[in-house]
């Protein structure tokens, strides 16, 4: 499993924790984003900065700049393992 | 004066092909806009040039007669309209024609606002306004080939500006629907966020009790742990000293001196206290910690009562207090773990016959109330403050101190409270009752009936 597909499920979890199975029915919306977090697979169609990029702004839109600040700590210990230009600038 | 315009001289064919071009070009009008001031402003302009008008407006009104809206072409300055000449004016049955009028309000009024002519705007039987014309450019009377090309057009001016009309509040609905919607987004995503905010703050509340949960877990697992040394390490040997005491005062060891005897048989009482009191504490911890298994079973009270009481009469009788029972013979059987309950018995028995002095009752009785079996042990003994009764089945209660004869008979401060979990575990409940000191006291327990078998 890739950082980029750990980030992925780190913020879903952290979300789910916080709203629960709306978390997963908003990740599922994220074009180009499949994920079967059972089974710890999560798939990426495109850019997946953009895509993760995606998924923050979906919290975003519907539970506003707390949701983002979730998804910063939830992976925070993780942005030092990837390139500074490779980083989702919304996790910032 | 009006003059009489030449074009009434004009034959009906010329009429008919006037009309059909003014029409054709009202109709392309319509059909080319359905925005209520485009088509307003645009058929007024090409009345204007038709008619050859000075000028002339659109006045809608509402069903209440109120102004609506204003469209005027030709004018030097914005007309204004009072609201009540307009309804003067509406009310009117038939097209206005200044010239036709006989001298009165409605004439006066035509020429204040300048009109020459009014035409009502009627869509079926509804007036949706008026059509004010104001002089001929000419200077000349409108002829009846203006007044015929006027009536044709009324009607279908009226229904175009009714389309554009409704076509407008439509529009203006979807508009202040749009804004609705959208304040109400902006609402539901503000509710959202502060219902999001306190989920996290949830969130992180329940991570903390999770890990105060994990450190309780671990707190009691050593509690246990402790409770099991207790028992196994504890009171093990005290079972040890006691006998070994025992055997010293029996003279198994040799002679004891009178003196050795008095201090052996303290020291023999205060191990006997001591084992009871990790017998009751185990018993305490195995109740308040859900882990103690009742083994119910059909229980006749009576018989318990008397087995306790044959148990206890002789230590009864050795401190001159007289034990007795009451039975009431057509008793039902209760529910309940026998053992337990005759714990209780010896609990509650075993302090009234603490508290009552040398000479004095103790009394065992029982009744049937309901589905419930009383038991009542009533003392003579010291009694008990009013204000005491509440404390007396606390843990490790200081009101026996109170009642207290003698000081050497301590108990363990537990009985009464593990009576009380017992009873309660049974779905029963217990209390106690006294005039005050020197009184007596009476301790009643009751426990449910044990339903019928079929």
């Amino acid at each position: 499993m890739d950082i980029f597909s750990q980030m992925v499920e780190k913020i879903i979890k952290e979300q789910e924790g916080i709203i629960g199975p709306v978390a997963l029915e908003q990740a599922r919306k994220v074009s180009g984003l499949s994920f079967d977090l059972k089974n710890h697979k999560v798939t990426f169609e495109g850019n997946k900065k953009e895509i993760i990029e995606k998924l923050v702004e979906q919290y975003e839109y519907l539970f506003g700049q707390a949701s983002v600040e979730v998804c910063k700590d939830a992976v925070k210990s993780m942005l030092s393992k990837i390139p500074q230009g490779e980083i989702p600038q919304i996790l910032l | 004066m009006y003059k009489s315009d030449p074009k009434t001289t004009v034959s009906g064919k010329q009429i008919s092909s006037t009309v059909h071009g003014i029409l054709y070009n009202v109709a392309t009008i319509m059909a080319s806009t359905l925005r209520l001031e485009d088509l307003g402003h645009r058929l007024l302009k090409e009345l204007l040039s038709v008619m050859r008008v000075a000028h002339c407006a659109f006045v809608l009104t509402t069903i209440e007669n109120k102004i609506y809206e204003v469209m005027h072409e030709g004018y030097a300055f914005a007309p204004e309209f009072d609201e009540e000449e307009i309804a003067m004016l509406s009310n009117q049955v038939k097209m206005l024609v200044l010239r036709d009028l006989p001298n009165g309000k409605i004439k006066n009024i035509m020429r204040k606002l300048d009109v020459a002519v009014v035409v009502y705007l009627r869509t079926g039987q509804e007036n949706i306004g008026l059509l004010l014309l104001g002089k001929k450019l000419s200077n000349i009377a409108y002829s009846p080939y203006d007044i015929q090309i006027l009536k044709i057009l009324a009607p279908e001016a009226a229904v175009a500006i009714q389309n554009a009309r409704s076509f407008e509040e439509i529009r203006k609905f979807n508009v202040t629907l749009e804004q609705k919607i959208k304040e109400s987004t902006e609402e539901i995503r503000s509710v959202n966020e502060e219902v999001y905010k306190k989920n996290v703050d949830l969130a992180r509340l329940s991570k903390e009790l999770s890990k105060a949960n994990e450190k309780l877990e671990t707190l009691d697992k050593l509690k246990d742990e402790f409770l099991s040394l207790a028992s196994h390490e504890l009171r093990t040997p005290m079972v040890s000293i006691k006998s070994y005491l025992w055997m010293v005062l029996e003279g198994r060891g040799g002679k004891v001196t009178e003196k050795q005897k008095d201090y052996l048989d303290t020291a023999y009482k205060s191990t006997d206290r001591l084992i009871a009191l990790v017998n009751d504490m185990l018993d305490i911890s195995r109740i308040e910690s859900g882990k103690i298994t009742l083994d119910l079973k059909r229980i006749k009270l009576n018989d318990l009562v008397e087995e306790v009481v044959r148990e206890m009469s002789p230590r009864a009788l050795e401190i001159g207090i007289k034990i007795s029972e009451v039975f009431s013979p057509s008793l039902s059987e209760i529910w309940g773990d026998n053992n337990k309950i005759k714990e209780v018995l010896i609990n509650v028995i075993g302090n009234s016959l603490k508290f009552t002095p040398k000479g004095g009752k103790v009394t065992i009785a029982l009744n049937q109330k309901d589905n419930f079996i009383e038991t009542s042990i009533t003392d003579t003994g010291t009694g008990i403050k009013k204000e005491d009764l509440s404390k007396l089945f606390q843990k490790f209660s200081m009101v026996g101190g109170i009642r207290q004869k003698d000081k050497s008979a301590q108990g363990t401060g537990l009985g009464l409270y593990l009576s009380k979990l017992i009873v309660e575990l049974h779905g029963g409940k217990i209390w106690a009752e006294s005039e005050g000191i020197d009184k007596g006291a009476k301790f009643t327990f009751s426990l449910k009936v044990a339903t019928p078998i079929l």
